[in-house]
């Protein structure tokens, strides 16, 4: 009896001893890749369920994906390097865009979106001549017969990236593609003026510079209104390549007192002429009370706040397709003119668009403390106002634009059985990771939970493919720190 | 005929290491969160932990 009792203790602790065994391995993962799969059909532990539910509705062990965007986290037990995300849906409305995209930056909300579909880019390739290159990348030139005037053609990518054709003649997708931006008939100023006062939270803004030194003085205030971290960076870029950065620290206090933070002073000479991008990444409770320049080119990149200052028909120039405004006072509901258009904020906290506008518009405000943003750029006045960045094939005319070659990084979506299979790759190294979980979006413009279109994509199974460092690896790493 | 001492030392043993994967599975969760969760339910493991100590408890009642 007691033998039988030892064979069966025995037996029980090394299935036990084998499952904890295979739940450390699943957790190490020691060869550095693992692979998690949720097809809906119950709820899955590492890829969490789609998010806001008023934009998702769960039907038959698929998620019906009714407004944009959406969220989703991926849990891990370890950190990784790459992933790789399947998705498989139905796009029965024929969604023209949709993209998928890793969050980098939890402060500023910015996620790294690579493409699933682009049906413009989709269309290019029956029309337009393509040149292929390396990994996925693609040079689509327009044919003879659709341009209107001679264009130059390309027999290779690296021909055309060793002699890139005029400015305005090119758009990127998931591409990017370093152009050194000159602007004809420049003038510097000396003289220093006030640019703009009170703005609130994070921005980016682009400035020209030629024989002369960049040149902004910032001063910054906190509101105190919340305690959320209250550090200011400003990074300048050229090229997308950081060469200069700032730092600033606030109290993290939660008063509801203003306080001066101190200024910073950015002057750098001996510059090449060019484009420069200023990116000052501060909270929401971070007020910009004044910024000085002497730079006479400014564009905010996708998005304004002006700060509650009382400021009553305040003016601004875009060259947005897309407009938004976005209010969280009560006491700032308006209707903001866009051109001829009209743009009601009639509640807080909610999005309001207006769409479909062409060259640059003028906005007027009837009151400020309104978020501004678009798939443009802003300034504030209209001879500031000037646009470096390369066009995006996204919500893009290309005959209206007059476009002659897209360069881009895409592979079309697979399709068996009316199913849609596309993935998309991410580095993971610079991802933003909290309590184990890296967060997703799946962004399809257009698509409005709110409006009276039946139009959906139907979700029905995401995979992702992760890639780390293998277990040797890290103990590799570690004894080399020793 | 069931045997109910072969049995008994079926359910005692199912418990000892029951007992043992809870304590196990709650101390990894405490020490690396989702390791466990992401492929075992403790909640089930914890139910049949108390069915099999049910069990026991009716054994040794018709002892």
């Amino acid at each position: 009896m007691e033998k039988r009792r030892i064979k069966i203790r025995i037996f029980l602790w090394t299935v036990l001893g084998f499952l904890i065994a295979w739940l450390l391995y699943q957790g190490i993962v020691p060869f550095g890749e693992i692979s998690y799969t949720c097809d809906f059909s119950k709820p899955c532990y590492n890829i969490k369920k789609i998010t806001p539910s008023d934009r998702v509705n769960s039907e038959n062990n698929t998620q019906k994906i009714l407004g944009n965007p959406v969220y989703f986290s991926l849990a891990t037990p370890r950190s990784f390097n790459q992933a790789n995300i399947s998705l498989k849906y139905k796009n029965d409305n024929d969604l023209p865009i949709i993209e998928a995209g890793v969050l980098k930056d939890k402060l500023l909300w910015r996620y790294d979106l690579k493409p699933i579909r682009n049906k413009i880019i989709g269309q290019l390739a029956l029309a337009w001549r393509v040149v292929t290159g390396k990994d996925n990348t693609i040079l689509f030139q327009r044919n003879f017969v659709q341009a209107d005037k001679d264009i130059k053609y390309y027999e290779a990518v690296d021909d055309f990236l060793n002699a890139l054709p005029p400015f305005d003649e090119i758009a990127v997708y998931n591409y990017d593609l370093s152009y050194n931006y000159q602007m004809d008939n420049y003038k510097p100023e000396e003289e220093r003026v006030e640019l703009i006062n009170n703005l609130r939270g994070d921005y980016q803004f682009y400035t020209y510079i030629k024989d002369e030194p960049l040149n902004f003085s910032f001063n910054f205030f906190d509101l105190n209104k919340n305690k959320d971290s209250d550090e200011i960076e400003i990074f300048v870029y050229y090229n997308s390549q950081i060469i200069e950065s700032y730092y600033l620290n606030g109290a993290d206090i939660k008063t509801g007192e203003a306080l001066a933070i101190g200024n910073i002073d950015l002057n750098i000479a001996d510059l090449p002429e060019g484009a420069y991008k200023i990116e000052v990444k501060a909270s929401d409770d971070i007020i910009t009370k004044e910024i000085l320049t002497s730079q006479t080119k400014i564009s905010f990149v996708n998005k304004i706040w002006l700060a509650d200052d009382g400021r009553e028909n305040f003016t601004l120039h875009t060259d947005s397709w897309t407009v938004n405004g976005q209010t969280t006072n009560p006491l700032k509901l308006q209707i903001i003119k866009i051109g001829d258009s009209e743009l009601e904020i009639e509640e807080t906290y909610k999005l309001f668009t207006v769409n479909s506008l062409r060259d640059v518009s003028e906005i007027i405000l009837e009151k400020d403390d309104v978020i501004i943003s678009g798939d443009g750029l802003f300034a504030l006045a209209e001879d500031q106002l000037f646009n470096p960045i390369i066009k995006r094939v996204d919500n893009l005319d290309l005959n209206y634009e007059g476009i002659n070659y897209v360069l881009a990084n895409y592979s079309s979506p697979s399709e068996i059985n009316n199913w849609q299979f596309a993935d998309a790759k991410f580095d993971l190294s610079e991802a933003y990771r909290e309590d184990g979980k890296y967060s997703f979006i799946i962004s399809i413009p257009g698509l409005r939970a709110d409006d009276l279109i039946d139009d959906n994509l139907v979700l029905s199974q995401i995979k992702v493919e992760l890639k780390g460092r293998t277990l040797w690896q890290k103990i590799n790493e570690i004894l080399s720190r020793w | 005929m069931v045997n109910m001492d072969n049995l008994r030392i079926y359910l005692y043993e199912f418990f000892y290491v029951l007992a043992g994967a809870i304590a196990i599975f709650v101390l990894l969760e405490i020490v690396w969160p989702g390791v466990v969760l992401a492929y075992v339910n403790i909640n089930w493991v914890l139910i049949l932990w108390l069915i099999d100590g049910i069990f026991i408890l009716l054994a040794n009642r018709l002892k």
